[in-house]
């Protein structure tokens, strides 16, 4: 019973990191951007929800209806006025460009936030709990994360799948060149490609602030962790990124069952498992 | 009649390797063009350069008595420049209906039953309603020819460029793709065919442009060009008829 609560709660984890691994799908499989600044892009997603949420006095939940705009809206002028011009045949440039973007972000936030822990208070919802038997709680929030992750992945599908500007999606990530000759701006659909993807990160962002402590520094394991369930999932599966997310936290919620130390270790070492045994991820799109 | 496509001096080159040099022609409202010379005589690059996948080093392509030169590539599919490439480029990923609707609805700028309605004439035009609902990537090589075709017709072109179409196809698939042509051309779209079937080409086209290493080498009505015996020094043995 003790370990069905284990699975139960590292399902709970994987729901954020799949949050966090969707922003970072999304850009990859549309534009082949590999995105180092992802991790800090939801820090920088905590620190507006924080302030959205100090200044209004508003639930976090409510304020995400003002920093996922604010999110969108960035990613496209970030796409618009800087990540385009790095992308090319050369994969070099945009790891180099959001590497820098990394820095810049980290320091400014530390810069006018402190280095000190901050979180977004939910009150009540931070403590409750619906128990099954003495053996096993979920947690609310986690269970909102997860709930949550699960509707980004299925508004995303829809999006993709049933409108014209999922097809313009498709059509970019399959052949960019094609797809402008049917008269698709390829820089203003990355626009809002990246625009999508920073909805996701605004999400990802308010959620981790209002479950954890974060400051200025925790970006970049935040993009390992993304990385590891893009990856585990198989690149440019949603569904995909979805599970890669589930199978690194119930990792992490083994590890740390077996030792408290253990957590962060087991995640990885599920990771390279996986690469090893399918070195495209569980649920690769095609065979590209 | 005024030109609907005017390429004035059009040179291009790699390096020191010249692709296009010094080529003008003119193209009127519902002429067929047809553009034969040996491979390598840069008859693609004169396309990429018309549909604006690369540009010249120098000289200008008008389109509609629009300077389109420095236009990019989904500008000029907008403004109704549609082109099909020698080898089929799907989106693989997607049905064929749906690599119909792109076209339809960001070249075209057709809205939601609009766009359907094109995508689904097209795709009985060029004999793919069957294949309507299967993905792009699991067509056979004749299928994704028409598929080929029929994404440059769901951009509604007023111009359509085709690159060597009939390559690969049998005696009866190609006197089908003569008729489809021959139809386009009586809604009014202009035509530039490049294409090394002379026959099917002579029966479509108004006129012909032969290119040898990126030089016009001639030009005019398609027997007399065919006549011309630098012409002949090329096509050896292939006559008109």
């Amino acid at each position: 019973m003790e370990w069905i609560n284990t699975i139960i709660q590292g399902v709970l984890l994987g729901g954020l990191y799949a949050l966090f691994a969707t922003g970072l799908s999304l850009m990859f499989g549309i534009m082949r951007l590999v995105n180092i600044a992802h991790g800090d892009l939801i820090v920088l997603a905590a620190y507006v929800g924080l302030v959205v949420v100090e200044t209004l006095g508003v639930h976090p939940v409510v304020g995400l209806i003002i920093v996922v705009p604010i999110m969108a809206g960035l990613g496209y002028l970030l796409q618009r006025a800087l990540l385009n011009r790095t992308l090319g045949s050369d994969i070099l440039p945009p790891l180099l460009v959001t590497f820098g973007l990394s820095i810049i972000i980290q320091n400014l936030l530390l810069e006018i936030f402190s280095a000190d822990s901050r979180r977004i208070n939910v009150g009540e919802l931070d403590v409750a709990s619906i128990t099954i038997n003495d053996q096993i709680s979920i947690g609310v929030m986690p269970l909102i994360v997860l709930i949550l992750a699960i509707l980004v992945i299925f508004a995303l599908q829809f999006l993709f799948y049933k409108t014209g500007l999922g097809r313009a999606f498709r059509a970019t990530s399959d052949d960019q060149d094609i797809a402008r000759l049917m008269g698709i701006s390829n820089k203003h659909i990355f626009g809002l490609a990246m625009a999508v993807a920073m909805a996701v990160v605004a999400i990802a962002g308010v959620l981790l602030a209002m479950r954890t402590n974060f400051d200025p520094a925790i970006g970049p394991s935040r993009l390992l962790y993304g990385f590891e369930a893009v990856i585990i999932g198989g690149l440019g599966s949603l569904w995909g990124t979805l599970a890669g997310g589930l199978i690194l936290g119930i990792s992490q919620a083994i590890g740390a069952k077996i030792d408290p130390g253990w957590q962060i270790l087991m995640g990885h070492l599920m990771f390279l498992a996986i690469l090893v045994v399918r070195p495209r991820g569980l649920f690769p799109r095609s065979v590209d | 009649m005024t030109a609907l496509l005017e390429v004035q001096n059009l040179h291009k080159s790699y390096g020191s390797l010249k692709v296009t040099e010094d080529i003008s022609f003119s193209i009127n409202r519902g002429e067929a063009l047809g553009v034969i010379g040996p491979n390598g005589a840069g008859k693609s690059t004169l396309f990429n350069l018309i549909a604006g996948g690369i540009r010249p080093d120098s000289g200008t392509v008008l389109f509609n008595g629009l300077d389109v030169t420095n236009f990019h590539l989904h500008e000029r599919s907008i403004k109704g420049i549609g082109r099909s490439f020698q080898i089929p480029h799907p989106f693989g990923g997607m049905t064929v209906f749906e690599n119909l609707l792109v076209g339809a609805s960001f070249s075209a700028k057709l809205k939601g039953q609009d766009a359907e309605a094109l995508a689904i004439d097209v795709l009985d035009r060029t004999g793919l309603l069957e294949k309507a609902n299967r993905p792009a990537g699991e067509l056979t090589l004749l299928e994704r020819k028409r598929l080929e075709l029929a994404k440059a017709l769901s951009t509604q072109p007023a111009l359509l460029l085709l690159d060597e179409i009939a390559g690969g196809l049998t005696e009866h698939e190609c006197h089908e793709l003569v008729e489809l042509i021959n139809s386009l051309r009586k809604e009014g779209i202009t035509l530039i065919w490049i294409e090394h079937i002379v026959h099917a080409l002579v029966s479509v086209v108004d006129r012909l442009l032969v290119i040898d290493f990126g030089v016009k080498l001639d030009e005019g009505e398609p027997h007399a060009v065919m006549n011309n015996p630098k012409v002949q020094e090329i096509y050896m043995g292939i006559s008109a008829e």
